[in-house]
């Protein structure tokens, strides 16, 4: 006869389980996320004295989200026609509720995300995050600056005011001087020989369809890769590690390091919020394509030192066009730029190159100063 | 045959002077044209610029002159050859001389191309020909053909040798510079003694006005000035039966609520002239309210103030005004909201339209019907409500939102704190691998 215990024994053991909420529950029945919940439990990212730096990077991808967000409300009610673009703006800021405050912190938005691109690609500069085995993941990053900047260049003509418009023409001409392609491409950026309604409906579909498509993928790409790589550990900590006989220490991804991400998320939040609420972004006075530029047209300040250092090139250097050499050396720069970690090898063998750093900290002197001369020159 | 010394003396100076006469004729005109640049000969201006005085006098201004600027010469107006540097030649009458004009003389001379409309054609489609015409409509005009040669011609008011299109500021008839013109004779007392106008401070008056201040200090060059009033070429008062067609090319509303109005009939009955009547002629004044009721009320000098008439003006005036202050308020109000930082320009638009009522109430109260009036300000009105509540929901909703901006603030700051100690407490060291 079999006793009760063996009989117990004898069946199947029923391991205990954690009840699970219905929507977990259900997702789990479907999908097999164990695989997920492991990644997200062993991930690890390390921690040292400039982990900081690490959040930029959070907090534009957090920016650029709101910027999604807020671009598909503006959608619900923007109208890209040279009769309607200005008129839809304004109701939208006008009659549309919350419309103003969407507009603002989309305005507003685009601007610190760029400011927040431009602080990560240089914090990650200097750190040397591109080094081996990071290339890829330095030249999506620069790719995506590149992005944000034509997600601003075509997004600032949309309201179709006299500011916007001028600077389009202007920031347009700058590309028309380029040899050989120079009147390709303008043409192709205004749909036509001026900027004109044609050209408002391109940038249009710049700025919701083409851009937002190619940045997804190099978004996802990006994230992908860090993921995949993991965060670098700068070459100081790396070198502190190595005489110590231990390895950098590291954190759990989920929650700490979430929880840090979060917190830069906030302090974000707060200053958009702000920002947006006390100084509303201005509409302006509708363009008038045949009223003659405004005295002191000037680009969006991320663009601002490229133009006052065209503004400084000799019309002629020798025998070339100063403008053109001024383009094509900004063309080469961010070339440059963008294959920074091909062109720099030491640190992946564990040294920096200090030429290297030096033009690095002498390109952020120079656009500071650049940026501030053109801000304040008439 | 030798000479003596006196007469060879006499010949080698007489030789010298005849030489230098092409000599320096060559020189001036080689002044003449510093570029070098070859063109026609124009003796006229050769001679005359080395005469001196008032002989001299044309040929410094000439060349800005808007003739000289379309290539014409002195020998277009005055005649003669300009290629003969032979005075008898240049200057015979057989060539065309023409010479200087008499005061008389000077509309014909000048309507000579300014009366044919094909030769002007050449240099303006659309120019206009018929003012000499109409100059000889004008009191100038008219005097001159009697006789009176202190009257203003051509000249006078268009300058001689340097004339410029009425359009260029600096000519005396662009149309800031025309009171001065006007002013030139019709302000000297000496000069204008025995023809018994009833005043000369037309200009002082007329600077003291509306209109200057729109012209002058406003830019507004479609301000009316002396000529808008009194014809420039066909120059002459007005008369009292036309001076509500006068003001009526520009004020046609008031023009026509006036001629449909009993004030029409009375005035004409009285032999007062309509417009003038309450708003004088020269010194107008920006109009109000004050000219309905109230110490300087031009109604009261008429009407007494519970007659029908003072009665009307009272009502016209309280819904006017209670009109320009709901508008005032209304405007405050979205400035208050602008200042603050919203957007409100279609609500300033839709004003407007508050202060076209207004306007437009301003002008029927020539029709003297205060229903009228109410209908006007009526409308206004509630333009004006709607916009001034726009105004205070909008100033309610930022408020709302700094309130809310305040919160979220608080709940922002409170979140990254709480995160801040929470990161500290429980996640600050991190696991070292050996």
């Amino acid at each position: 006869m079999f006793s009760k215990e063996k009989l117990l024994s004898a069946e199947p053991e029923i391991v205990p389980q954690r009840s699970k909420s219905f929507p977990l529950a259900w997702i789990e029945e479907r999908v097999d996320v164990e695989p997920l919940r492991q990644f997200i439990r062993h991930k690890m990212v390390p921690l040292h004295r400039h982990s900081y730096w690490y959040y930029l990077g959070g907090m534009a991808l957090f920016l650029y989200l709101v910027q999604v967000v807020t671009g598909i409300l503006l959608l619900l009610y923007y109208q890209p026609s040279e009769s309607n673009a200005f008129e839809s703006v304004r109701f939208i800021m006008t009659q549309v509720r919350f419309g103003w405050l969407i507009r603002s912190v989309h305005a507003w938005g685009a601007n610190l995300l760029v400011g927040l691109a431009f602080a990560h690609m240089f914090s990650t500069f200097f750190l040397k995050a591109y080094r081996k085995p990071r290339e890829m993941t330095w030249v999506s990053g620069v790719l995506l600056l590149f992005l944000m900047l034509g997600f601003g260049f075509s997004g600032y003509l949309l309201p179709w005011n006299t500011l916007s418009f001028f600077a389009t023409m202007v920031g347009t001409n700058i590309v028309g001087v380029l040899p050989f392609i120079g009147e390709f491409l303008l043409r192709f950026l205004r749909s036509g020989d001026s900027v004109s309604e044609a050209t408002l409906t391109r940038f249009f579909g710049f700025h919701v369809a083409v851009l937002p498509m190619v940045t997804a993928f190099l978004l996802l790409l990006h994230l992908w890769l860090i993921q995949k790589k993991g965060m670098s550990v700068p070459l100081g900590v790396e070198a502190e590690c190595r005489q110590r006989g231990t390895r950098s220490r590291t954190i759990p991804f989920f929650p700490d390091f979430m929880l840090r991400d979060l917190m830069g998320w906030y302090l974000v939040l707060g200053v958009l919020g702000w920002l947006a609420t006390l100084y509303p972004w201005e509409l302006g006075v509708k363009a008038d394509p045949f009223a003659s530029a405004p005295p002191g047209i000037k680009p969006e300040w991320y663009f601002l030192f490229t133009f006052q250092t065209l503004k400084y090139i000799p019309a002629k250097i020798l025998a070339f066009d100063g403008e053109v050499l001024g383009i094509l050396a900004f063309g080469l720069g961010g070339l440059l730029w963008l294959l920074v970690p091909f062109l720099d090898r030491n640190p992946s063998s564990g040294r920096m190159s200090r030429i290297i750093h030096r033009a690095g900290v002498w390109i952020v002197i120079y656009i500071l100063i650049m940026t501030a001369v053109g801000y304040v020159a008439k | 045959m030798w000479l003596n010394n006196r007469q060879a003396l006499l010949w080698i100076v007489a030789f010298g002077i005849l030489s230098a006469i092409p000599v320096a004729a060559a020189a001036a005109q080689a002044e003449e044209q510093p570029s070098g640049k070859p063109t026609s000969q124009n003796t006229c201006v050769v001679c005359h610029s080395h005469l001196g005085g008032q002989l001299a006098s044309p040929t410094g201004p000439f060349p800005t002159d808007i003739h000289a600027g379309k290539g014409l010469t002195c020998a277009s107006c005055h005649g003669g050859d300009p290629t003969s540097m032979d005075i008898r030649v240049a200057m015979n009458p057989a060539k065309g001389f023409r010479g200087r004009p008499s005061r008389q003389e000077v509309p014909a001379f000048c309507g000579r191309c300014h009366s044919d409309a094909t030769y002007m054609r050449k240099f303006n489609p659309t120019v206009k020909t018929e003012e000499v015409a109409q100059y000889f409509t004008s009191v100038h005009g008219k005097r001159l053909r009697q006789g009176d040669r202190r009257v203003a011609t051509c000249i006078n008011c268009h300058s001689v040798h340097d004339i410029k299109l009425v359009s260029d500021p600096t000519s005396p008839v662009y149309p800031t510079n025309v009171p001065a013109t006007c002013g030139k004779c019709h302000s000297d007392r000496e000069y204008m003694q025995g023809y018994g106008l009833p005043s000369l401070s037309q200009v002082d008056d007329y600077q003291s006005s509306v209109h200057y201040r729109a012209l002058s200090v406003e830019g507004n060059l479609a301000a009316p000035t002396c000529q808008s009033c009194h014809g420039s070429h066909g120059a002459t008062p007005p008369g009292v039966t036309s001076i509500a067609d006068v003001c009526g090319t520009c004020h046609a509303h008031n023009r026509d609520f006036f001629e449909k109005s009993p004030h029409r009939d009375a005035f004409a009955s009285l032999g007062a002239a309509g417009c003038v009547q309450c708003h004088g002629n020269h010194a107008i004044q920006t109009a109000g309210e004050y000219m309905l009721v109230g110490p300087n009320s031009v109604c009261l000098t008429c009407h007494a103030p519970d007659d029908n008439g003072g009665q009307r003006a009272q009502e016209m005036a309280t819904s006017i005004r209670q009109l320009d202050g709901d508008i005032q308020r209304a405007r405050e109000t979205m400035e208050q909201a602008e200042r603050a930082g919203v957007d409100m320009s279609q609500a300033m638009s839709e004003l407007t339209n508050a202060h076209n009522r207004l306007v437009m109430a301003r002008t029927t109260i020539h029709s003297l019907d205060s229903a009228k009036v109410a209908a006007e300000t009526t409308i206004g009105l509630r333009i004006a409500a709607e916009i001034q509540e726009e105004g205070k929901q909008k100033l309610a909703e930022l408020r709302r939102f700094r309130e809310g901006l305040a919160l979220s603030t608080v709940f922002i700051v409170g979140v990254v704190l709480s995160l801040y100690f929470y990161i500290r407490k429980n996640g600050r060291s991190g696991s070292t691998e050996p």
